[in-house]
């Protein structure tokens, strides 16, 4: 990151003014009266969770556009597709206005308007009550995005640990398990790949481009063009496959064949960094026992890859160590022993010494803003819920869901949901909405009408990030990076940010020792004063990052330390071994689909986030609705054309209440059907989104569990297409 | 009544036609194209008051529809008209003479309609001003609108000859010309639209002029089927030179569009698969239903109301045909991304058949009006 | 090979370098690098949001297509601004001369004349024109404040809201961004392109980046046969 950073408030300011000058000759500028004189605020963008720096450029109290912050780690001056149709939300004319109370039923709402009193003392009684009957561990909170640390904070404060988000056990928990089995750490987010110094990527899933994580794209980009060789493990040609050297159509649900034949190979041709195993890695005797199966051979029949590709591909990477990333990816939950296989990606990278290596994964910066000082301490509370799972890190939302309806190990009867959902977001939603139904109580705190809103009594309207100062966030790569999020506007309608409704809320349960603060600028302060950082100077800018606590690639001072049990990086796992588990990853076939149906692999539109997205007027406008893509041969045998709109049956016979339009494409294999995932929105609120295309949810009724960590598995979704006029 | 040495109704006729109106009695012609116009006006309300975007279907893709269309079609009517006129005096001026001024007055009227219609589908009229303070030369479409500023005074000019008692075949020379250069002119807008396979090509202003003599001569026979006749006799010998030009009118109409078919259809380069995707319409419709079955029907038919209803079939796939010409040069995209289609589709909106109907309307509402205030009396013989 | 992450800061000083030039000495060209392309349609919403277009207006598309069948199969990303043709059919076909080309060589729309006739789309070979027909993405009646605010185009305001200066009615287009360049700020889709695939400058500057780019590597014109002479150079 050595480039000349450019002052950006100079540049932003002057893309701003408007010129007084008539640019044209003819017609005379008789009503191109310029407007107020614009400000600029520094914010970080919430359309999905990078977070990338941007610029709100407000003028007359409104924020008129947004373009990416220069000094942003995650967004080095860029904002994503989706980012820079931020005020698509922002200005959602279907946005929640006010607070509202439920007073119909869950999920078949009627909605009274109501002050931000009556919402909250509802909310402080409800919670009062849970707390006395089944004690303050009975109400959990689902939170995803930036404001939730308020929540997490305030739920602390009530005293229940129980604060769970989808992007564990339903996104990237198995990836980090994976690697912190192996050592000792997880690779981030954003992740540690050193893409941009790369010599050679593997990809495997990651759909980058698509998947549009701003920087991480960036450094692929940077690390392609500067001649790394790419691989990509896709049974769908995804943009980023359209870009390898190697685009490996593997069959769905077989990665892990290949991985471990991978492992053989290296192994047994002694091609991997002895210097490095024997230094810091532990296991590879057994390693080598555990693998002696898992020929070329044998991983081309499963995976339907010759056997060649897959051999010359491992002696490619051989020859490209240690600067090599094998990625880690980011969506792992996917068919059940995806530890597992995070854990033959980690060993792969640890046999090419990658880790703490140039273009391999590099060791994060380190540094730390510490908490608010002098706040009380929280209450002593049960330890939050990871179900039976020994290696889950954080309390797992499938174990909390089923903790409502199994009442273990002990009940669970609120749940506040933040930015998150829900109802898409976790596998078979009639076990959501079973849970929703035994509730005591369950607050939605979101910006748009989505479904989950539909489910609580009450909802707690958000300003946007835009609209709103956040708790500050810090993060560490090659850099240690602070980042401040400073509102452009005041919030629209009655919407708040968390900030203020956790301190309100806290007012009426008594727990306004937590919220000792005056505002949110007060907090702030204070918080930066601690951590030494100037918050003018932080205010201003939005980001600043701090070099000096960055010391990314091994080097003889710059010692790796890994975090397990023998504090070495583990190929063979002996905890995994005490528990029950395979120490070394093995091959497990996973189920195929029956003649006639597909198996239903989905992923992202470059244009959406998840469901979040998909009400945005600028992204809807050009991404109105999800396609079902399907092999042009089978599109023939089944006599489908472009443009049809069909249905989907899966195998549990559970048939879409929506429907979906027919892409005809080359880019697919012919065993599955692909889709983007967060259409077909099922909440009449959203006036531009609801019932376009079909949502993954609708379908996944069924799912498996990792048992190492809970992660909910959901590539196992066979279906079959009916046509419907 | 006389006014500047012209003959023209006296203030009573005007006065009791208006009052039949005014009671509901104008008749069925005119209280129809009062409807029309109506419709025309509120259409035209919308289109200002909401904005294009609203009420219309024509978009990025489609910039040009049906009101495009009509003006293309009216104008190619007005010109039909001069053509008609002029062969009429050239070669059947005995017969064709009292209907002289009718027809002039018809191809004057039927232009502004045309050009309104066009009017309605600029997205700011208010500029309109722009074709005087900043001229574009090599603009088809600006000398579109020197052409027919030209062409529309000359025939106001031989209008108001008529009306003076006098004919000129000097200015009917000189129309005729004008018209010839206005409406190959028009066909160069679209021509010299190399992008566009549907349109582009040399031979497209000369499509463009002989569809015109076709649809011009169909209403001219209309005009003149729909006079009283004394006799059968009497009648098929006023309509020999109308049915004769619509009897050549389709004839090369016919071969115009066989050609261009046959060019399109052998033409490799970009876009020119439209031609393909069209051929089953264009040589089914176009072809065989709009153009050879009227050649063969006038030759069996003769009577008054089969030359009406004849006409009347060509005015209306004329109508359809110049829609498809026009819309037809947008079916397949230039660029393609998002959810642009293969092929492009347009229906026209409510309020742009409303536009259609509302020029159509107030073309026939002056004609039915001149004709029964007496406009056209006592101008059967006219000698020059 | 300079890093990519340099490049806007190359560009940019290339831009004020060139913006020292009289305006005719400047040529102005846009170089699309389609291999890195990966398709993200980030220049697409950020020139949306730059310019504040409405409902189906994308002054850059990006065209995806797939040529081959499974699994020999490539997929092309082809991102469209304005050619800024130097041979541009719009400009003769447009009758009050509202569309021209300014002597930097950009093709540009006044919307102050533009009587929205639509011939200059019918005439470009590449569909960059659109027509704003006064759609709102929010509905008729309540617009939001993103609907109604001025676009900064060309350097003025031009307020939805007013009819007299606003683009309603009018074609619309790419226009290289002039309020930003003219202001040493690089085109918006080239500051937001993930891949940094977008380069921009002045091509008669042989030390512009942009030169470089051009000089090194396979290029080629898009639907160059028709001699429009495109001022935008697309990376093989
Ligand atoms: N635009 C956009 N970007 C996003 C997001 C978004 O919503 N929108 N969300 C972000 C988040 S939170 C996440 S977790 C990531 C998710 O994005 P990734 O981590 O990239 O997700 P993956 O599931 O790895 O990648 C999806 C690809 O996996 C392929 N695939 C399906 N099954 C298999 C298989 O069995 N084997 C292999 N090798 N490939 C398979 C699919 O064809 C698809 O191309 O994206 C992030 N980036
Ligand atoms: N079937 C299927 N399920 C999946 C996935 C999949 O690919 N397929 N992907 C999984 C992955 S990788 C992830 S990370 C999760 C993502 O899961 P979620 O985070 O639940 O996904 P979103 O659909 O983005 O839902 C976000 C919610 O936050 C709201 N929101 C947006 N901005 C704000 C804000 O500023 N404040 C508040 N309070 N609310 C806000 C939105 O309106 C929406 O209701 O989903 C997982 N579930
Ligand atoms: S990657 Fe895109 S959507 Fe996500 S935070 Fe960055 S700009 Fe926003
Ligand atoms: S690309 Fe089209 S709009 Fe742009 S200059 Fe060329 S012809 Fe004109
Ligand atoms: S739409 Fe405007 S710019 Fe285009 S040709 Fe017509 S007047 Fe000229
Ligand atoms: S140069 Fe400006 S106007 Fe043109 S496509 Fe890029 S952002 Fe849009
Ligand atoms: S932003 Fe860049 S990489 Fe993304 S689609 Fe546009 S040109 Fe391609
Ligand atoms: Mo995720």
């Amino acid at each position: 990151m050595s480039i000349s950073r450019r002052d950006f408030l100079k540049i932003a300011s002057a893309a701003a003014a408007v010129s007084a000058a008539p640019v044209f000759k003819s017609v005379s500028a008789m009503s191109n009266k310029p407007s107020a004189p614009p400000t600029f605020s520094p914010n970080y963008c919430e359309l999905c969770f990078w977070n990338c720096g941007l610029i709100a450029k407000s003028v007359n109290g409104k924020v008129v556009k947004i373009e990416g912050n220069p000094l942003s780690y995650r967004g080095n001056g860029k904002l994503c597709g989706r980012g820079n149709a931020g005020l698509g939300l922002l200005y959602d004319p279907d946005r929640l206005k006010y607070p509202m109370l439920n007073t119909g039923k869950r999920g078949d709402p009627k909605w009274k308007r109501v002050s931000w009193n009556e919402a909250l003392s509802f909310v402080a009684d409800k919670l009062n009550g849970i707390k006395q009957k089944y004690g303050p561990e009975a109400v959990a909170l689902f939170s995803h995005g930036t404001g939730g640390s308020f929540w997490k904070h305030f739920l602390n404060a009530y005293g229940s640990e129980n604060s769970a988000a989808p992007s564990f056990a339903q996104c990237r928990g198995p990836r980090d398990v994976g690697f912190y089995l192996t050592f000792g750490a997880a690779p981030g987010s954003p992740e540690y790949y050193d893409f941009a110094r790369s010599k050679f990527i593997v990809l495997i899933g990651s759909h980058l481009g698509e998947n549009a994580h701003n920087s991480q794209v960036q450094d692929l980009i940077n690390g392609i063009s500067d001649g790394a060789k790419l691989v990509v493990l896709d049974p769908r040609l995804s943009n980023v496959a359209s870009k390898a050297d190697w685009w490996l159509p593997v069959k769905p649900a077989t990665d892990m064949a290949i991985l471990l034949a991978w492992i053989k190979i290296i192994i047994d041709e002694e091609l991997y960094d002895k210097e490095y195993i024997s230094k810091y890695a532990i296991g590879l005797k057994e390693l080598k026992e555990e693998v002696k199966n898992y020929t070329p051979e044998w991983a081309s029949k499963i995976s339907e890859i010759p056997a060649a590709t897959i051999v010359e591909i491992a002696h490619e990477m051989a020859k490209h160590k240690p600067n090599l990333c094998i990625s880690g990816g980011r969506f792992t939950v996917w068919y059940g022993d995806d530890t597992q296989r995070s854990r033959a990606i980690a060993i792969l990278t640890a046999l090419m010494g990658s880790w703490g290596r140039e273009g391999g994964y590099y060791l994060p910066a380190k540094g730390k803003v510490p908490a608010y000082p002098g706040l009380p301490e929280y209450p002593d509370s049960e330890s939050g819920m990871t179900g039976d799972y020994p290696f889950a890190l954080l309390p797992v939302t499938n174990a909390i869901r089923e903790a409502v309806l199994t009442d273990k190990p002990y009940p669970c009867r609120g749940w506040i949901v933040y930015g998150s959902n829900l109802i898409k977001t976790m596998p078979n939603t009639k076990e959501t909405i079973e849970a929703i139904k035994k509730l005591d109580l369950m607050v939605a705190i979101d910006v748009l009408p989505m479904e989950i809103t539909q489910w609580a009594d009450v909802i707690l309207p958000e300003c946007t990030y835009l609209e709103r100062f956040d708790d500050i966030q810090t993060g560490k790569f090659q850099t240690f990076e602070v980042t401040l999020r400073v509102p452009g506007m005041k919030p629209m309608f009655e919407s708040r940010p968390s900030w203020w409704i956790t301190k309100e809320l806290s007012k009426k349960m008594g727990l306004e020792a937590y919220f000792p603060w005056n505002d949110i600028e007060d907090y702030l302060k204070t918080r930066c004063d601690a951590a030494g950082i100037n918050y003018e100077e932080l205010k201003q800018k939005g980001a600043i990052q701090f070099n000096e606590k960055a010391h990314p690639y091994i080097t003889a001072q710059n010692q790796p330390k890994f975090n397990t049990p023998s504090d070495k990086i583990e190929l063979y796992s002996k905890q995994l071994k005490e528990h029950g588990f395979d120490p070394v990853p093995k091959y497990t076939a996973h189920e195929e689909p029956q003649p006639g149906y597909f198996r239903l692999v989905f992923g992202r539109s470059p244009l959406h986030s998840f469901s979040r997205t998909v009400n945005n007027f600028m992204l809807n406008d050009l991404i109105p609705e999800n396609e079902l893509w399907i092999n042009t041969k089978q599109a023939l045998k089944l006599g489908l054309k472009k443009g049809d709109y069909v249905k989907l049956v899966n195998q549990d016979g559970i048939k879409t209440d929506t429907k979906i339009k027919v892409k005809i494409t080359e880019r697919l294999r012919e065993d599955c059907v692909y889709m983007y995932h967060g259409f077909g929105a099922n909440s009449s609120g959203l006036s531009r989104a609801d019932k376009r295309g079909i949502g993954t949810d609708q379908i996944i009724t069924k799912y498996t569990i990792d048992p190492l960590m809970g992660g909910t598995a959901i590539r196992g979704i066979f279906v079959k297409i009916v046509k419907e006029a | 009544m006389t006014l500047l040495n012209m003959n023209l109704p006296d203030i009573a006729d005007i006065k009791k036609v208006v009052t039949d109106i005014l009671k509901g009695k104008g008749g069925l012609a005119l209280n129809l194209s009062i409807i029309g116009i109506i419709m025309g006006i509120y259409a035209l309300s919308r289109l200002l008051i909401e904005g294009h975007g609203a009420v219309t279907n024509t978009s990025s893709l489609v910039p040009w529809g049906v009101q495009i269309s009509t003006y293309v079609y009216m104008v190619l009517l007005s010109t039909g008209c001069t053509f008609i006129n002029f062969f009429g005096y050239m070669f059947y001026r005995k017969e064709y003479e009292m209907f002289g001024t009718r027809i002039l007055f018809v191809g004057i009227f039927i232009a502004f309609a045309g050009m309104g219609a066009l009017a309605t589908e600029l997205g700011r009229m208010d500029k309109m001003i722009y074709f005087l303070l900043s001229p574009q030369p090599k603009s088809p479409m600006w000398w579109m609108s020197v052409w027919y500023s030209i062409y529309v005074t000359l025939k106001l000019v031989e209008l108001v000859n008529h009306k003076r008692g006098k004919h000129s075949d000097k200015l009917l020379w000189i129309t005729f010309i004008v018209a010839i250069i206005t409406y190959s002119n028009l066909g160069s807008v679209f021509g010299i639209v190399e992008q566009r396979a549907y349109y582009f090509g040399p031979l497209l202003p000369i499509y463009f002029l002989m569809l015109g003599f076709l649809t011009g001569a169909a209403l001219s026979t209309i005009i003149a089927s729909a006079h009283f006749y004394k006799s059968d006799t009497e009648f098929q010998n006023h309509v020999r030179p109308f049915r004769n030009s619509l009897r050549i009118g389709l004839g090369i109409a016919i071969v115009a569009t066989f050609w261009r078919l046959v060019a399109g259809m052998y033409a490799q380069a970009e876009g020119y698969e439209i031609f393909k995707l069209t051929f089953m319409h264009t040589f089914f419709f176009e072809l065989l239903f709009a153009l050879a079955i009227p050649l063969v029907v006038s030759y069996f038919s003769t009577c008054q109301r089969c030359m009406i209803v004849i006409c009347s079939f060509i005015l209306i796939t004329q109508f359809k045909i110049r829609t498809d010409l026009i819309v037809g040069g947008f079916k397949i995209p230039v660029f393609k991304a998002y959810s642009i289609p293969d092929i492009v589709s347009y229906m026209p909106s409510h309020v742009e058949f409303f536009v259609v109907i509302g020029a159509i309307s107030a073309a026939t509402f002056i004609y039915v009006f001149a004709d029964k205030i007496g406009f056209f009396e006592g101008e059967e013989h006219i000698h020059g | 090979m300079v890093k990519n992450e340099e490049l806007i800061n190359i560009m940019t000083e290339d831009l004020k370098r060139a913006l020292k030039k009289p305006a005719d000495k400047r040529v102005w060209v846009m170089a699309i690098d389609i291999k890195k392309c990966i398709g993200c349609h980030a220049c697409t919403t950020g020139c949306m949001s730059e310019n504040l277009t409405p409902p189906g207006i994308q002054y850059r598309p990006v065209r995806e297509s797939e040529i081959g069948t499974f699994p020999n199969i490539a997929l092309k990303f082809l991102p469209r601004p304005c050619m800024q043709c130097e041979n541009p059919p719009c400009v003769k076909v447009c009758p009050v001369k509202a569309t021209y080309k300014r002597e930097d060589g950009i093709t540009i729309i006044d919307y102050n004349k533009c009587v929205g006739c639509r011939y200059c789309l019918v005439a470009c070979p590449y569909g960059a024109r659109s027509s704003d027909v006064g759609a709102y993405y929010t509905g008729k009646f309540k617009k939001a404040t993103y609907e109604v605010e001025s676009s900064q185009e060309y350097g003025k305001e031009w307020a939805r809201r007013n009819h007299f200066c606003s683009p309603v009615g009018n074609a619309r287009k790419c226009h290289f961004c002039i309020h930003r360049i003219e202001k040493g700020v690089l085109p918006r889709c080239v500051e937001t392109c993930l891949s940094n695939a977008t380069y921009f400058g002045d091509l008669s500057d042989p030390d512009s980046l942009v030169a470089k780019a051009v000089a090194k590597t396979n290029t080629f014109k898009y639907k160059e046969l028709l001699g429009t002479k495109p001022r935008v150079i697309y990376i093989t």
